[in-house]
């Protein structure tokens, strides 16, 4: 990725030009579309892994029409440390998790070139933001997966401004949870939040829960999975049923009744494969490995939570009240005053803290449990509030158990 | 003064175990539990034994059960017992103690022999054990043939497919005068084995070469007895939905001195010989998914010092996967003997079902081999 920092706006929304979808019906022939669309690659007759090619579908200008900003993009497998002693694989952008977080204008024509680094397939997802259906990221819905080794050209316009972030959409919730995820920043000019409350410091704190046991083996299970698929699809021998693809509904009917495909999640294959989340974390650490948040007395900061897990969190911040100003991205007609808010699976939400309580304060996932560390209380979702300008009279340390 | 002494011991034993069990939970164990039961209706014509009749044979059914952990340092350590049914009796075939870490594993305990080399598609392990193992010199029971007491060592140079091993052992004896006491048997192998993952995807699935040193009972006394074993499995074709493959194991015993008959087992253990078995096996996998499988395995042993000596064997047999884990299984399996081993064929033919598993438990640790500690980065 070229630019995990803020990258300047353009304000390009008022010279956004027409869309022209035949600009890039070229470059996806492979795609085995017909004059009126295209159909998934997964259908056609020997169908090929294609590694290295580089996939751009229709639906957003031409480089040559727009002022991209050109962001590059990769996903691989680490070995990512939650915390001393715990390291776990997992598929992370850019090899960080979160992947890095974009910051872009309100109206910045944005490139995205995906590349696949694994040999599971991926695709992204815009979580949030108003882009051309075939950018959004649902396999099968408005693409293929990305292929092992193959590049996904993601093109959109940034809008609508506020707090977003991207994932995975591909075997979700594995994917986009351990790992996949990260922060989209899209600017609003002269920011009406920035007027009410005026912040100089920006937080994002992007809410993670991961099972780190059953990962490790849905990975390998996934590898295993694929390298026999990747294997077959190398010499396009790949029926499109041995991944459960389907034309349709009545295909997959069909295909069931005829005794062709054995679903995975029948009872006679099903594993029962639920997720036990044993670690929680702030940006890709648990307690104590968490960043802490500063703030100066009489300064705003603004915090943007945004739930890359699928629990619910319940974030409370010691002796302040902050205000919620903006969920989803958009601006609340009424922020509300409080000290705990609810953390929705998927949901972005803004908080402004004003700082006149110097001190060291705690802010945590009020879920407890989900303040742990593989059972042990505090770790997990547990971050600080920690002013700069004071003289404490009792100094934090760390403990790890309780 | 010895009351006083005792006494003290007895505190600091108490107060050492109130210590740890205020600090350190006990850390349940990941739990595997693995094992098939296969229960057969045999049709059977055997000029080598004409008494024997039809039967319900659950043979060679077994459970195990490995316990294990991950140590505070790195590596993990554990426990595996097991228990084996052979004619109508149940051993407990398997107790034994590991450890592994990412280097090296060593295992101490009664445990399988490492007397052959690759898995062969018969219905039951020992199906063709006349050829697919070195047999026990001093034991003509069945459980004797593939367990002893064990202690191994295996040697990962490179941390990857590659491994050495070292072991010595004690056979078991039947109590027959056979017998020979302390450790009997030392072993060196050299062992290819990609993660089990990949069994589909690469052309070589197993490889190794093994030296078994088996001291035995000898006219003259005690004696060595060598036997190199040689064998292979791999994958004819690249298709993982339409699988070929081959397995093949080539076993040379150079016996002990002055064997020169082959009248019963303890003499066939001790003869110099030469065995071979090979099996072609073909597994149906549309959509990935195990579906059947028929395999064709061809065993074949002689004697190098006694005339008309060779035993041959040809095993067709089919297995259908009724769910995962649950099978449909028929084998036929055709024996002629030479003379010298008394003449005659054998005929079996056995239709049942098998139920397997493998189940873990508490899962917190992973495998040395795996495809992601082996491709991208170990984790201890």
């Amino acid at each position: 990725m070229t630019g995990a920092a803020a990258m300047s706006s353009r304000a390009a929304e008022n010279a956004a030009p027409g869309i022209d979808h035949s600009a890039h019906m070229d470059h996806s022939a492979h795609m085995g579309h017909g004059s009126g669309g295209y159909d998934s690659m997964m259908f056609m007759t020997g169908h090929k892994m294609e590694p290295g090619a580089i996939i751009e579908p229709p639906g957003a200008p031409a480089d040559t029409e727009v002022d991209y900003k050109v962001f590059d993009i990769e996903v691989r497998i680490v070995q990512h440390e939650i915390i001393p002693g715990i390291k776990a694989h997992m598929f992370a952008f850019n090899g960080q998790v979160p992947g890095p977080e974009f910051h872009v204008n309100e109206g910045d024509w944005v490139k995205v070139n995906f590349t696949n680094k694994t040999e599971e397939m991926h695709t992204i997802h815009w979580h949030g933001l108003y882009v051309p259906y075939t950018m959004d990221g649902v396999p099968m819905m408005t693409q293929d997966p990305v292929h092992p080794e193959q590049t996904f050209v993601y093109r959109f316009q940034a809008k609508p401004a506020g707090t977003h972030w991207y994932h995975c959409h591909w075997g979700t919730p594995l994917h986009a949870s351990h790992g996949m995820h990260g922060a989209f920043i899209i600017h609003k000019k002269d920011d009406p939040l920035k007027q009410k409350y005026p912040y100089t410091r920006d937080y994002t704190l992007m809410l993670e829960a991961w099972d780190v046991d059953l990962a490790r083996e849905e990975i390998g299970g996934l590898l295993e999975g694929m390298k026999q698929v990747n294997t077959l699809m190398e010499k396009g021998r790949l029926d499109p049923v041995t991944h459960g693809f389907f034309r349709n509904y009545a295909e997959f009917v069909k295909a069931y009744a005829d005794g062709k495909y054995v679903p995975p999640y029948l009872q006679g294959r099903s594993g029962g494969l639920e997720f036990r989340y044993n670690f929680f974390g702030i940006n890709g650490k648990a307690h104590p490995a968490v960043q802490h948040m500063g703030i100066k007395q009489g300064e705003w900061i603004r915090v943007r939570l945004v739930n890359a897990s699928d629990l619910s969190h319940h974030m409370h911040l010691h002796g302040h009240d902050f205000w919620w100003v903006a969920q989803d991205g958009n601006e609340l007609a009424q922020p509300m005053r409080l000290n705990t808010i609810h953390v929705h699976p998927g949901g972005t939400y803004d908080l402004m803290i004003y700082g006149d309580n110097p001190g060291y304060w705690a802010f945590h996932n009020h879920r407890t449990t989900y303040a742990r560390n593989n059972g042990i209380y505090p770790g997990g979702m547990h971050t600080g509030l920690f002013y700069e300008d004071f003289t404490p009279t009792y100094k934090p340390t760390i403990t790890v158990d309780e | 003064m010895a009351a006083r002494l005792w006494i003290a011991l007895i505190v600091i034993f108490a107060t050492v175990n109130a210590h740890a069990l205020e600090v350190d939970r006990e850390v349940l164990p990941r739990l595997t539990l693995g094992g098939v039961v296969i229960g057969t209706l045999d049709a059977v014509n055997w000029d080598s034994d004409p008494s024997r009749q039809e039967s319900i044979n659950s043979e060679d059914s077994f459970i195990a059960m490995r316990l294990d952990k991950r140590l505070y340092e790195s590596g993990v350590a554990g426990a595996t017992v097991g228990f084996r049914e052979d004619a109508d009796e149940v051993h407990f075939s398997d107790h034994y103690v590991f450890y592994w870490n990412r280097t090296f594993e060593l295992a101490l305990g009664h445990a399988p022999l490492r007397n052959s080399l690759i898995e062969f598609p018969t219905l039951r392990d020992d199906d063709l054990a006349y050829a697919t193992l070195v047999a026990n010199a001093s034991s003509t029971e069945n459980q004797d043939q593939t367990h002893g007491d064990v202690a191994r060592f295996d040697w990962f140079p490179g941390e990857g497919s590659h491994a050495l091993g070292v072991w010595a052992s004690s056979r078991a004896d039947d109590a027959s005068g056979n017998d020979v006491s302390g450790i009997d048997t030392l072993g060196y192998g050299y062992f290819y084995e990609p993660p089990r993952q990949l069994r589909y995807v690469v052309r070589l699935r197993r490889a190794g070469v093994i030296l078994d040193r088996q001291e035995t009972r000898a006219a003259t006394g005690k004696a060595w007895m060598n036997a190199w074993i040689a064998g292979a499995s791999l994958n004819l074709n690249d298709d993982p939905s339409s699988n070929w493959s081959l397995d093949t194991q080539l076993i040379r015993n150079f016996g002990v001195d002055g064997t020169n008959n082959v009248g019963d087992f303890y003499q066939r253990a001790r003869a110099a010989s030469r065995a071979v078995v090979l099996a072609v096996r073909y597994t149906a996998r549309p959509a990935l998914l195990t579906r059947w499988q028929a395999a064709l395995t061809l065993a074949s042993k002689d004697f190098d010092d006694v005339g008309d000596s060779r035993q041959w064997s040809l095993v067709p047999g089919v297995r259908y996967e009724l769910g995962q884990g649950v099978s449909a299984v028929a084998q036929y399996a055709f024996t002629r003997y030479g003379d010298a081993l008394g003449g005659g064929i054998d005929r079996t033919l056995q239709i049942g079902l098998s139920f397997s598993l493998e189940a873990r438990f508490n899962d917190t640790i992973g495998e040395r081999n795996s495809i992601l500690n082996r491709e991208h980065g170990f984790i201890p």
